[in-house]
């Protein structure tokens, strides 16, 4: 809707559509959303934030330190309500929205049924394992609701149990990532492989076509490496020379498979970024040891040639695909 | 979209006779919100550098406070004259630096050894200022730049006067006055564009930092006050709320004194008077509603988003038990689904009868 919106607005900027045509044209290319599309929206609207406020309504609920409810109710209640909202996503037709947003909200619950088992009966499990498990238990739901939302939520899960585990044993099985930086390095991996597998299941999957999950998976990687490479230019870490080759691999390899293969500016442009901020960071280092005036001139010069020229190349790949 | 998605829509419109001429060219069309994003980051960046420059080579300057002052206006002075020629992107994006380093050193000018009851007059100074060159400034990123510093600076200048409470009503109504007739002017949309935006992501900002009981005006008096009147804040929010949804009602011709009409202005009180528990509420909700009534996705997004962290900052707010915000957010849950249930009936009804008939 954004680039007919666009190509709209140039319409109407060129003096295509005469001012009282304006609301017509608006009505007839569907920038006015008309009745219909209002009550769809209207619809999803209050289907998310019910659904929504329900799940956190029991998540508070069960949270509240009750002295007169005994364990087993609580439990009870949970399981009740789990098995309430299954029964009611087996009665929706397959891939309505209703059902995927009840499989969502029945993926809230697990969470909050593994964390009163946990408080319960103080199990003495590391917090990371909460957050595993729950990735663990839903990955079926997951699987069958071929919903985009439900997988950032397990992916999101999964970087909540990674960032716990390291803070627990800062190291994955005593060996690799022992460094400070490991944490960093363990969250890039992952969601680089992440963002591997949506690419590849995007392509058999339709419903996975929507390009913002890969997209959130993409700055999860890209800022992560970014910053391990920052990190190695202003600390100079014993890690250097692969860090530097794992950034340049890459944002190489994000510009072939968004240039080449599959069109994304926005990946493109998250690239430069990237790119930007570490030259930049670089030549600072070296460059403002001394602090003499030329030496900012020439950064600022320096920032603003790099800015421009990333954004007239987006901007000519972004003329080249209209 | 492709040439032939463009080709579609044109001849849609031609056979609807709305539109005339010949159709522009599709290769001269805006760029998308990132690249302006990369534009921006990468402009403060230089401006930040261009400063180290001047303070070090020019240091005599920055000890005068009117030369300071009048190095600050001619730099955002040449930058308004070469971003008005159609120049260069090197150019471009190099005034846009040499704007923002010329506002910092007028800001260093008004604010150096400034204190007091003086201050009320500096912000509003400042907000003025900024709030000229959103208006004026021929440059899309150097708008939504110009009107968020603008927006910033009015709610440290009404927190000065003990007015903070009406700072988000102020934005998010200027705000939703520019979307709902960012077309009527054919020639200011994209002016109208950038203000909205600035005006959003302030308010947003200036939002979730009120919720974290903090205020921008915090870091310059350094003493610790909590907002005061936030149940004014809502019930202002409330009434502009009010506004833009009589106003989408009003797009549509629907009358006043129907049941449509009645129950839709209701329900957005119901759903107004929510929001007194779980702040933010109101504000994420008009943003996403604004951003659909003009098919917008980038408002659309912002809403979605500020809403999540409205919502996930209602756990920490301290004001309620978990019970309470358990009973509210159920309250919530229940009139949303009933409210749903009903519509969904009441189409599924009303396309029964139609198909009757």
């Amino acid at each position: 809707m954004q680039t007919q919106r666009k190509q709209i607005i140039d319409y109407i900027e060129h003096g295509n559509i005469a001012p009282e045509n304006i609301p017509a044209a608006l009505l007839a290319a569907k920038i006015t959303p008309d009745g219909s599309a209002w009550l769809h929206f209207v619809k999803q609207f209050l289907l998310w934030l019910g659904a929504l406020a329900l799940g956190f309504s029991c998540l508070f609920f069960i949270a509240y330190n009750w002295a007169e409810l005994g364990r087993f109710t609580k439990f009870a209640l949970i399981e009740l309500f789990m098995a309430a909202v299954i029964v009611l996503y087996c009665k929706q037709p397959n891939d309505s929205l209703l059902g995927k947003v009840v499989l969502l909200l029945a993926s809230l619950l697990v969470g909050v049924l593994l964390a009163f088992y946990g408080q319960t009966y103080q199990t003495g499990a590391d917090h990371w394992l909460l957050f595993f498990y729950w990735a663990l238990f839903i990955l079926p739901w997951a699987i069958i609701a071929r919903f985009p939302a439900i997988w950032i939520f397990w992916l999101a899960l999964l970087n909540l149990s990674i960032v716990l585990y390291y803070n627990s044993f800062h190291s994955l099985f005593f060996i690799i990532f022992s460094s400070d930086q490991g944490l960093l390095w363990l969250l890039f991996i992952f969601n680089s492989l992440s963002l591997i597998a949506l690419e590849y299941l995007a392509i058999p999957c339709k419903w996975l076509a929507p390009r913002w999950p890969a997209r959130l998976v993409a700055v999860a990687g890209g800022v992560t490496i970014t910053a391990l490479l920052l990190q190695s230019i202003l600390a100079r870490h014993s890690s250097d020379f692969i860090t530097v080759i794992v950034w340049l691999s890459f944002i190489t390899a994000l510009f072939f498979v968004y240039r080449k293969l599959k069109n994304d500016l926005f990946m493109l442009a998250g690239t430069c970024l990237s790119g930007i901020i570490v030259i930049t960071t670089f030549t600072a280092k070296h460059l403002l040891d001394d602090l003499q005036e030329a030496s900012f001139l020439l950064l600022a010069m320096m920032v603003i040639a790099l800015g421009s020229g990333a954004a007239m190349w987006l901007k000519k790949i972004h003329r080249e695909s209209l | 979209m492709s040439r032939s998605d463009t080709n579609t829509l044109w001849d849609k419109l031609s056979d609807a006779a709305l539109v005339q001429g010949t159709p522009p060219d599709i290769k001269a069309t805006d760029s998308p919100w990132y690249i302006k994003l990369l534009l921006a980051f990468s402009g403060w960046m230089a401006a930040l550098f261009l400063l180290g420059f001047i303070a070090l080579g020019f240091a005599d300057i920055l000890e005068n406070r009117l030369a300071t002052f009048i190095a600050g206006g001619v730099m955002i002075a040449s930058a308004f004259v070469v971003l008005r020629l159609p120049g260069n992107e090197f150019l471009q994006h190099l005034m846009l630096a040499v704007s923002l380093a010329g506002q910092a050193l007028m800001v260093f000018a008004l604010y150096a050894d400034t204190a007091g009851d003086n201050l009320f007059y500096v912000w509003g100074m400042i907000a003025i200022m900024q709030l000229l060159l959103a208006l004026i400034m021929p440059d899309f990123v150097h708008r939504v730049w110009s009107v968020f510093a603008f927006a910033i600076a009015l709610a440290i200048t009404l927190q000065l006067r003990h007015l903070p409470a009406i700072e988000s009503a102020i934005m998010l109504f200027l705000a939703s006055w520019l979307v709902l007739n960012e077309f009527h002017y054919a020639t200011q949309i994209r002016k109208f564009q950038a203000l909205s935006y600035g005006l959003i992501l302030a308010l947003i900002t200036l939002k979730s930092v009120a919720l974290l009981t903090y205020h921008p005006n915090n870091w310059i008096t350094g003493e610790n006050t909590n907002r005061s009147y936030p149940w004014l804040d809502e019930l202002l929010l409330a009434g502009v709320v009010l506004y833009l949804v009589f106003s989408l009602l009003r797009r549509y011709q629907k009358p006043l004194f129907t049941v449509f009409t009645l129950a839709t202005l209701l329900t957005t009180l119901l759903l107004c008077a929510l929001s007194t528990q779980v702040q933010g509420l109101t504000v994420a909700m008009a943003i996403i509603l604004l951003g659909f009534s003009v098919s917008n996705r980038i408002l659309l997004s912002l809403g979605i988003a500020s809403l999540l962290f409205y919502s996930a900052n209602y756990y920490y707010q301290l004001h309620a038990t978990l019970l309470d915000k358990s009973q509210t957010l159920l309250i919530i849950a229940i009139v949303f689904l009933i409210l749903r249930y009903l519509i969904v009936r009441f189409s599924a009804h009303k396309k029964e009868t139609s198909h009757g008939s």
